[in-house]
């Protein structure tokens, strides 16, 4: 998967081959994430689903080096962003990286965005520093972003702050810092999680026309399936610090392999469901990542499962089309369609 | 606006309290005023005739609205050694302590924010940890004992400093600037301490926030990270810190000002308790005090307008 | 972690006490050693570097024996080391007894004040308010001006000053505390406030302000000293400030006149700076484990 093309353009944008992180604590060392593997070409959409502590959050701060001092990087990892290696425990090679080529939208645009500072100036801060714009013209940019991402009367806002925007206006403010110096892949957090319902579908539409326009890849993270559905291109499936399957959006949603998928799927509430429905859970509770079961994280959840599973750990298997999954007993075509 | 009124209420009742207190002090000890004013060989008609002078046959409560009325027209007596009206030899030492005080917060903020800043950014490196044995010792260091190591290192031994004197501006800025490196550098070496520890902790706190990460992930270079956008919203408490160190710094002044012969207003001061010049030590408590909570009342103004949230209220959330 | 705390214990608190019950120890036996009077001026001996022997009355006679000037006399010929002892009688009364004084009146109030909130909280913060807004050094000036600068009177103006501080500690901590469950039980069990105050809530203020008291007492000794620098304090008494004052004329000579008071008062506010910050962070570990 990571082998060097001849042109770098014909290969995939960002190939990432074993990423481990740890973290030190008083109680003992966290595997937040255990042997990441997965490419990302250019223009497409890649959606990262799972629970809180799967370590998606995690994956993508790795890529860029934004772990607090606790963390460790395992050293085996390979990182290839646009042809070239990236050496992402590197604090210099990813400063040539981050805000120019790779962009990051936080999940929070009230803590995310500097409270002393105008909008207009967060955003032209990153034109003025990776493309050494001057300040007449760091700002007409400015303007012409904010109005890009949705926002009325931008000459306007390009001066006020951010508390006096509201919550879906900063993440579109947030949005706009991202894309200023036109990244090759922008990484959004749970980019809608703060954000009322209402708002949720207008943000995600928002970064979906916009990466239609620029040709950027996204990788777009969330706990809730429903987000990506229509949204994105593939889908990986992280748990408990891995990913346990991966497939075209629409594969998967027909036809998953991976039981935990499909436990995912059915934990989202139905509007055709009679009411007084009551929802579905995953029993029990992810595992403890300091030390984790041997064989399947998910065995001791998963309804289907035998001793093998209990006692090895199923590889990240690929099957036709794209569609990669770790389990030894997948669900089969018939149980997979929901 | 409420805010301001309010706070402006308490600066005039603190000054209200201060001026009242300063007169009572006066007119209820015990002893005889004018006789200590005139002195041991004085005359009984010398005696008399300097109680008339100062009203002190008056009733109190007289005497109390008199001086009042007095101080709202800035005159707050004449000086018994000179003659020489006591706002007015206030007000000519003035700058020279205004000029002590500058330099010593400049001084002191030159050490204290890069001190801070760097850390804060790489807190429990050894430089923190040295720099905070350091600040340690130098806060059980007197500023008098500081200020006479200053002198014997630099006036003494090496020469390039004086030890004493003063050069108004008008013979020259680094002529002037000579004569007070030496004092404000004696009480910055002490003010720096808390000043860097305040801001060191606000620092660590400020970069532990979400807008931290988010502006390393745009890419920008760790320094412009600290003094950009670290620096401004942890200043906050420095700046309360710095207006409510200024009554620390005046004590220091005084003595400053005393061991480096600089004529200001704590050299006045200590030289008329010295000279038992009874109308200037009077004069100059109550124009210190007043000025003193003066200055707490413009910090307090200051931080509403560093503070873009408390200025252009919220409309947003 | 527990490790390094108690190694911390070690030598940074053992270290300041025994420098400080030195200097106690010298303060209060300063007239039983065989050593001159504080004033006595030997002018065979002036200037005398240390290690120089002389002849001075000792015991109270007027016959005079040798001597050996340990830390070197003065360009009055009086001996230094004998000067420090009486120096550390004033700095330590001071240092030592306002801070009670504060301890106690300021304790008290804030203890009230915290507890019975009400008018008794508000005019208590009116009125410390009022008193913190003066810069202490002013009014202490203004006192040892009108009233002069008996031990007295500055004891007594010293303690005054730190009333607020300890006032403020002491209510912000009985706050935390009165309104924790232990109180709250007691009280249902029917214990009196009285009661209340002493056994639930003193000893978790006390410790606070034991802190804040160490830290005062350095503060008030470097004080002290610029006060008898000034020539202010306790007249006809040596003190450590004057010492240093009167060596600051010879700075270029004799420097050692002004540097071995000012190093000795170093050490005891650094010590008493050391205590205090030490037993911070034991009680803020000690809070933590909660």
């Amino acid at each position: 998967m990571s082998g060097s093309p001849q042109d770098p353009r014909d290969g995939p944008l960002l190939a990432v081959e074993n990423l481990r992180t740890h973290f030190h604590t008083e109680r003992g060392v966290v595997r937040a994430i255990d042997g990441v593997s997965f490419t990302l070409d250019r223009g497409r959409t890649l959606g990262v689903v799972g629970e809180s502590g799967s370590g998606k959050t995690v994956l993508v701060r790795t890529l860029l080096g934004l772990l607090p001092s606790t963390a460790h990087v395992g050293e085996d990892a390979r990182v290839m962003f646009d042809g070239r290696a990236l050496d992402i425990r590197s604090e210099k090679a990813l400063r040539r990286v981050r805000g120019r080529h790779i962009a990051m939208v936080f999940q929070d645009p009230m803590t995310s965005l500097n409270p002393v500072m105008t909008v207009g100036a967060q955003i032209m801060e990153s034109l003025r520093y990776h493309l050494g714009m001057g300040r007449g013209a760091a700002r007409e940019r400015a303007v012409a972003l904010i109005e890009s991402v949705g926002i009325p009367m931008p000459a306007r806002r390009v001066d006020q702050y951010p508390h006096q925007l509201s919550g879906g206006l900063r993440q579109r403010i947030a949005i706009a810092i991202a894309l200023a110096c036109e990244p090759k892949l922008l990484i959004a957090d749970e980019p809608t999680t703060a954000l009322d319902v209402t708002i949720q579908a207008e943000i995600l539409d928002l970064l979906a026309r916009q990466q239609a326009e620029r040709h950027m890849a996204m990788i777009l993270i969330t706990h809730d399936l429903g987000v990506v559905a229509g949204r994105t291109d593939d889908i990986a499936v992280m748990y408990a610090g891995k990913i346990v399957e991966r497939a075209p959006t629409a594969r998967l949603f027909t036809a998953m392999r991976m039981p935990y998928t499909r436990a995912l799927m059915d934990s989202i509430p139905r509007l055709e469901a009679p009411p007084n429905t009551p929802l579905k859970t995953i029993g029990g509770r992810p595992p403890d990542l300091i030390d984790p079961p041997a064989g399947c994280r998910f065995a001791p959840r998963c309804a289907r499962a035998d001793d093998k599973c209990h006692r090895a750990e199923p590889p990240l298997a690929g099957a036709e089309a794209g569609h990669q999954f770790a389990c030894w007993r997948p669900l089969d075509t018939a149980e997979a369609t929901p | 606006m409420r805010f301001i009124g309010f706070k402006l209420l308490r600066l005039i009742g603190v000054v209200v309290a201060v001026a009242s207190l300063t007169f009572f002090m006066v007119a209820l000890l015990p002893g005889d005023l004018a006789y200590e004013l005139a002195g041991d060989e004085a005359t009984p008609e010398q005696i008399a005739m300097i109680r008339a002078e100062l009203g002190l046959n008056e009733p109190i409560g007289w005497r109390f609205i008199d001086w009042v009325g007095k101080l709202l027209h800035g005159d707050l007596g004449r000086s018994f050694r000179s003659d020489e009206p006591v706002t007015e030899a206030i007000l000519s030492r003035l700058p020279v302590t205004l000029e002590l005080l500058f330099l010593s917060q400049v001084f002191a903020l030159a050490l204290a924010i890069p001190a801070g800043v760097y850390t804060a950014y790489r807190a429990g490196g050894r430089l923190d940890r040295l720099l905070g044995s350091l600040g340690f010792a130098m806060i059980s260091v007197p500023v008098f004992v500081l200020a006479i190591l200053l002198i014997y290192f630099f006036a003494l031994r090496l020469g390039v400093l004086p030890a004493t004197g003063y050069e108004p501006l008008s013979e020259g800025l680094w002529a002037n600037l000579r004569t007070f490196l030496l004092p404000s550098l004696s009480i910055a070496l002490v003010e720096w301490v808390p000043l860097t520890r305040i801001l060191r902790s606000d620092m660590i706190a400020t970069l532990k926030e979400d807008f931290i990460s988010m502006a390393k992930a745009k890419g920008l270079p760790p320094w412009h990270i600290l003094l950009r956008h670290a620096l401004r919203p942890s200043s906050f408490t420095l700046i309360t810190i710095l207006g409510l160190q200024i009554g620390g710094l005046i004590g220091g002044a005084l003595i400053i000002e005393t061991i480096f012969a600089l004529p200001g207003v704590g050299r006045l001061l200590i030289n008329a308790i010295y000279a038992r010049d009874f109308m200037i030590v009077q004069g100059c408590i109550l124009f210190i005090a007043v000025g003193y909570v003066a200055v707490n009342f413009l910090v307090d103004m200051l931080y509403v307008v560093l503070d873009p949230r408390i200025r252009v209220g919220g409309k947003g959330g | 972690m527990a490790e390094s705390r108690r190694s911390r214990f070690g030598l940074a608190v053992w270290l300041p006490v025994a420098w400080i019950v030195f200097v106690l120890g010298c303060a209060l036996s300063a007239d039983w050693w065989a050593m001159p009077e504080a004033d006595y001026m030997d002018f065979l001996s002036q200037g005398a570097p240390p290690g120089a022997v002389g002849e001075v009355p000792l015991g109270g006679g007027d016959e005079l024996a040798a001597y050996t000037y340990w830390l070197g006399t003065d360009t009055l010929g009086r001996d230094i080391l004998t000067r420090l002892f009486h120096g550390a009688r004033v700095s330590l009364t001071l240092g030592l007894i306002a801070p009670i004084i504060g301890l106690l009146v300021g304790g008290s109030l804030g203890m009230a004040a915290g507890y019975y909130r009400g008018w008794l909280e508000s005019t208590a913060i009116a009125v410390t308010d009022t008193i913190l807004a003066f810069p202490a050094i002013v009014l202490l000036l203004a006192i040892v001006f009108y009233i002069g600068g008996s031990l007295f009177n500055l004891t007594l103006t010293l303690g005054f000053l730190t009333v607020p501080a300890f006032y403020r500690v002491a209510r912000a901590n009985t706050l935390t505390y009165a309104e924790r469950e232990f109180v709250t039980a007691a009280k249902a069990m029917g214990a009196s406030d009285a009661s209340i105050l002493l056994r639930e809530i003193l000893p978790n203020v006390f410790m606070a302000m034991l802190v804040y008291a160490l830290l005062i007492v350095a503060l008030l000794i470097v004080v002290e000293g610029v006060l008898s620098f000034l020539g202010l304090s306790v007249p006809n008494a040596p003190s450590w400030g004057g010492m240093i004052a009167e060596g600051k004329e010879y700075l270029d000579e004799y420097p050692r006149l002004s540097f071995v008071p000012a190093f000795v008062m170093f050490l005891t506010v650094l010590s008493f700076n050391l205590l205090g910050d030490r037993l911070r962070r034991f009680t803020d570990a000690r809070e933590s484990n909660i």
